[in-house]
């Protein structure tokens, strides 16, 4: 029989189909016991059904899927090309009379139909599924529709990836292994790179746009698939992907030498590459791997370089060479090490000038400080600070870091738990962003960082409830701590004076008190309509024990005394100085602590002491506190020297 | 019918095939011979449109092989190491075969059966290996083939079964003037069957011939002679290797066998003798008079 058209066989395809049925059957089987068949055992409970569904529908939720939709076409697209990586059916097959292309294409085509039918039966089933069993409102049929997309797009990118890997290898696992890499290989590398540059650059700040915008977006296995809405010029992309592949890989057939079959690399331009790529990732992997597991010191961080980097060579040479004796081929490691080590001398020495660059006052449309940074929030104009006095602090303490570096990087790495982000947008539209993680001490004693703490704007865009409208507020709920009473706040005009309360006491709080490690008197639901979203959006602020206006506020509107714990609600409170006390670091087993103690009732006391207690951090504790609530609840706190009230310290 | 001109065939660096060259006419068969590794089945895969060579032409019916559909359905092929795919039965291989050879002849398959007398239903991976290349034997024939390339074709079957086998390669030439090029590292195996000798050695073709010129050409004979042998015999004929056995002489002489015999005649010996000539020994004494070390060529 003549070829049907002068693009496919049918005879391949149909050899194909009788061959490989079996894989696409698999993959039904696995689609099926991994979700509907669970819809239909459990048919009467159609709440558990309906959040099944809605699991089964989004693929990022349901990992399996995404397994499944890498290792079926990886099989298949490993198994459909077996034969061009066996000497002899390479022979035998390419001496029928087919050109290289019917077989390519007919391969291809017979490969998609593996893979689409189970996928599309799967597709038919849901669609029953919505149709008669699902209740849910979160599902359309438009979300169906979207699941047999991007189910298809990502077994056939996968596929022709692998289809692609069998064209460059003439090895079936390394034609995997390979197709594996390169799935992963955009994300991977990025952020190999990006950690090392973290590691060699002081201040590097990872570039998220790279991330969010290519990185994880350019092949869709990572990504760019998932969440709630797809962009269509992404779509477009994939498909463009999916021809790319396609075509690629098809020339490569055309160029393929079938003698080269059994060569791990089938193409001589590309083992440098192969080469050198497996030497630079695994030179990335070794630095890391030192960098973490040792010290953050240098030695060991280019140490791990050299030896990943050699590493990596031998075996890349290993691979391409299909022998262990590899050892004595390494000539062509020099010219790696020589390019390696200009690379990083440029970066440690800084040539580039990325650690000192300090952006000119009179550049600067805006400056951002915070704790993490990314290229999103800083195009974001709202969370910038344009006042020139908060420019001018930031800049001042971008210096500071700076001409504090060897300092900081001599630190140890655990003790350099502050982070600082900053970033500026210029008026030439460019931005600039570094992350620091500096000692504590050196960030409480930098006079500017309190001095950008208390400027107005950066409380502004630090503070959610100043971007709410308070016509949208619906309910404000209080809720005490230690108390199970909640407050519901639902008019109008005290909403309105209420968050105004809030705003002021923000505006007022001093640095000292914004970084405090007391408790607040309560957390504060505030719950508001947001015309995007459908479900109630909230925000939380607190009711910080140095809010004075809100305190009045409620003492005014009678909500005082229920919206905090307060000595009405406390027995007694017992007071121990724990000074040189034993099993200190167990303070939550208050009662095993043996010192001096005091017992206190007197209710101003008790309001005292209340007001005063620390328990966020662990440092520096003198006295501990144990109030006993009257609802048997137990509030412990501690005291320093400089915190802990007079009458404690006149008296244990 | 097979025409290769100027193949270069590099592996690598290494040059597998050097400036090969090749002419089958249509109707004959042609025997490939060389030793392993000489570039036997690396020309025969580029004869079968597997291999892409990097210099030459190579040509069947005409026309040029690589991705040549029309062409590559009148080969039919026996390669060296079979391939059959995994879990087929002689039918499911022998209907493939039907679905992508345009002349398959499904009465001379149902003839051939009773040939080889193997079962239809088998799995070809099942059987052994000599059985497996009867099978090969048997599709290929199927298809009517204009062509037929053979490459180690009766290894690993035994005397009986390569009787049949070249018998029906034989009646095949016969009856359909196909040309067939059969490879071989043994030239007595061939001596029998060509027509045409090709011998190949590291990658390049030393020596292609009509088999019945060139045994007329070369000529192995006794002669005693009374008194010493004649020194001007070497000067009037081309001797390629003189032996002497007690006193008789045992020559091997190229050349025109009349022009030979009046010239040994002239200084009248006591004994002249043509002895019958194996392909072999044609060989060995026509390229090692060229030079060549070619007892260790062909065995």
């Amino acid at each position: 029989m003549k070829s049907q058209t002068s693009y496919f066989n049918k005879a391949i395809i149909i050899e194909d189909l009788k061959r490989f049925w079996g894989i696409g059957a698999l993959y039904f089987l696995a689609l099926i016991f991994s979700g509907p068949i669970f819809f239909l055992i459990d048919i009467e409970n159609t709440d558990t059904i309906n959040s099944y569904f809605e699991t089964y529908i989004s693929i990022d939720n349901h990992v399996f899927q995404i397994i499944f939709a890498i290792i079926f076409p990886l099989i298949l697209g490993t198994l459909i090309f077996r034969y061009m990586q066996l000497k002899n059916s390479t022979g035998m097959i390419h001496s029928f009379p087919f050109t290289r292309n019917i077989l390519f294409n007919s391969h291809v085509l017979a490969s998609s139909i593996i893979l689409f039918i189970p996928i599309f039966v799967n597709f038919i089933i849901m669609f029953f599924i919505y149709n008669g069993i699902y209740t849910g409102i979160n599902i359309t049929a438009g979300d169906i529709y979207r699941w047999l997309l991007v189910t298809l797009i990502l077994n056939y990118t996968v596929f022709l990836m692998t289809v692609f890997t069998g064209m460059i290898s003439g090895v079936s696992l390394i034609q995997a292994i390979l197709s594996l890499i390169f799935l992963l290989l955009p994300l991977g590398l990025t952020g190999l790179v990006m950690l090392t540059l973290d590691t060699m650059l002081f201040g590097y700040a990872v570039n998220d746009t790279i991330i969010e915008n290519f990185a994880l977006k350019v092949i869709p296995i990572t990504g760019g698939l998932f969440g709630e809405n797809i962009n269509p010029l992404l779509i477009i992309w994939y498909i463009t992907l999916l021809v790319i592949l396609f075509l690629v890989s098809k020339f490569l057939y055309n160029r393929r030498n079938l003698e080269s079959a059994s060569d791990s690399i089938v193409f001589d331009i590309l083992k440098p590459i192969f080469k050198y790529g497996v030497t630079f990732c695994s030179m990335i992997l070794g630095g890391l791997y030192f960098s973490f597991a040792v010290t953050k010191n240098h030695f060991w961080l280019y140490f791990g370089f050299f030896i990943g980097a050699l590493f990596g060579y031998i075996i890349a040479e290993m691979i391409i060479r299909k022998s262990i004796r590899a050892f004595n081929k390494l000539y062509g490691f020099i010219p790696f090490v020589i390019a390696a080590g200009l690379f990083f001398t440029i970066i440690d020495l800084d040539l580039i000038g990325y650690e000192n660059k300090l952006p000119n006052l009179d550049e600067i449309e805006g400056a951002y400080f915070g704790s993490y940074v990314n290229e999103k929030s800083l195009k974001k104009d709202d969370l910038l600070i344009r006042n020139k006095n908060g420019i001018i602090y930031i800049l001042k303490l971008h210096e500071t870091i700076i001409n504090n570096k060897s300092e900081i990087e001599n630190t140890l790495s655990e003790n350099r738990n502050r982070r600082i982000a900053i970033g500026y947008k210029l008026k030439n539209g460019s931005i600039l962003m570094r992350e620091y993680s500096v000692p504590q001490k050196m960030f409480n004693n930098n006079p500017y960082i309190k001095k950008i703490y208390e400027l107005k704007e950066y409380k502004i865009i630090n503070n959610s409830i100043f971007r709410i409208d308070p016509n949208k507020i619906q309910i404000i709920k209080i809720n005490p701590m230690y108390s199970n009473e909640i407050i519901t706040i639902s008019n109008k005009n005290e909403i309105k004076e209420f968050i105004e309360a809030v705003k002021a006491d923000i505006l007022e709080e001093s640095y000292e008190e914004m970084t405090t490690k007391q408790e607040p008197w309560a957390y504060i639901n505030v719950e508001y309509i947001d015309n995007v979203k459908s479900h109630k959006p909230m925000i939380v602020p607190e009711w910080k024990k140095s809010y004075k206006n809100l305190e009045n506020w409620l003492k005014e509107k009678g909500y005082y005394e229920k919206a905090r714990i307060t000595p009405n609600d406390i027995e007694y409170a017992v007071v121990k100085n724990i000074k040189g006390a034993e099993n200190i670091d167990n303070i939550y087993d208050f009662e095993s602590i043996k010192s001096k103690k005091i017992e206190i009732k007197d209710k101003e006391k008790i309001e005292k002491l209340l007001r005063t207690y620390e328990n966020f951090s662990l440092n520096n504790k003198q006295y501990a506190v144990v109030f006993y609530l009257k609802n048997s609840n137990r509030i412990i706190g501690w005291y320093s020297d400089e915190n802990v009230p007079d009458f404690i310290k006149n008296s244990i | 019918m097979i025409r290769v001109k100027n193949l270069d065939k590099y592996f690598g660096n290494f040059k597998a095939l050097d400036n090969v060259n090749l002419n089958v006419p249509k109707g004959s068969i042609y025997g490939l011979v060389g030793p392993n590794g000489a570039g036997k089945t690396t020309l025969i895969k580029h004869l079968t449109g597997i291999y892409k060579q990097n210099n030459g032409d190579v040509e069947i019916l005409g026309e040029k092989v690589y991705e040549n559909i029309n062409i590559k359905s009148k080969i039919g092929y026996i390669p060296d190491d079979l391939y059959f795919f995994p879990q087929y039965t002689i039918k499911n291989m022998a209907s493939y075969y039907k679905r992508i050879y345009s002349d398959w002849n499904e009465e001379r398959y149902q003839k051939l059966k009773k040939v080889f007398e193997i079962d239809e239903n088998k799995k070809v991976n099942k059987l052994s290996k000599g059985m497996q290349k009867q099978v090969l034997f048997w599709l290929t024939l199927s298809i009517m083939p204009k062509v037929m390339i053979l490459d180690e074709p009766i290894d690993g079957l035994d005397p009986l079964m390569r009787k049949k086998v070249w018998n029906l390669i034989v009646e095949d030439v016969a009856e359909r003037e196909t040309t067939v090029l059969i490879s071989s590292h043994n030239l007595k195996e061939l001596e029998n069957i060509c027509d045409h000798v090709g011998i190949m050695h590291k990658g390049k073709m030393l020596i292609e011939s009509n088999l019945d010129e060139l045994k007329s050409d070369v000529h192995k004979i006794q002669i005693a002679y009374k008194n010493d042998f004649p020194t001007n015999l070497d000067k009037e004929l081309k001797i390629l290797y003189k032996e002497k056995r007690g006193s008789i002489y045992l020559l091997i002489v190229k050349g025109n066998r009349e022009k030979i015999v009046s010239t040994f005649n002239k200084y009248n010996p006591i004994i002249l003798d043509i002895l019958p000539l194996s392909l072999e020994e044609v060989f060995i004494y026509e390229l090692g008079g060229a030079g060549y070390e070619i007892t260790n060529i062909i065995f």
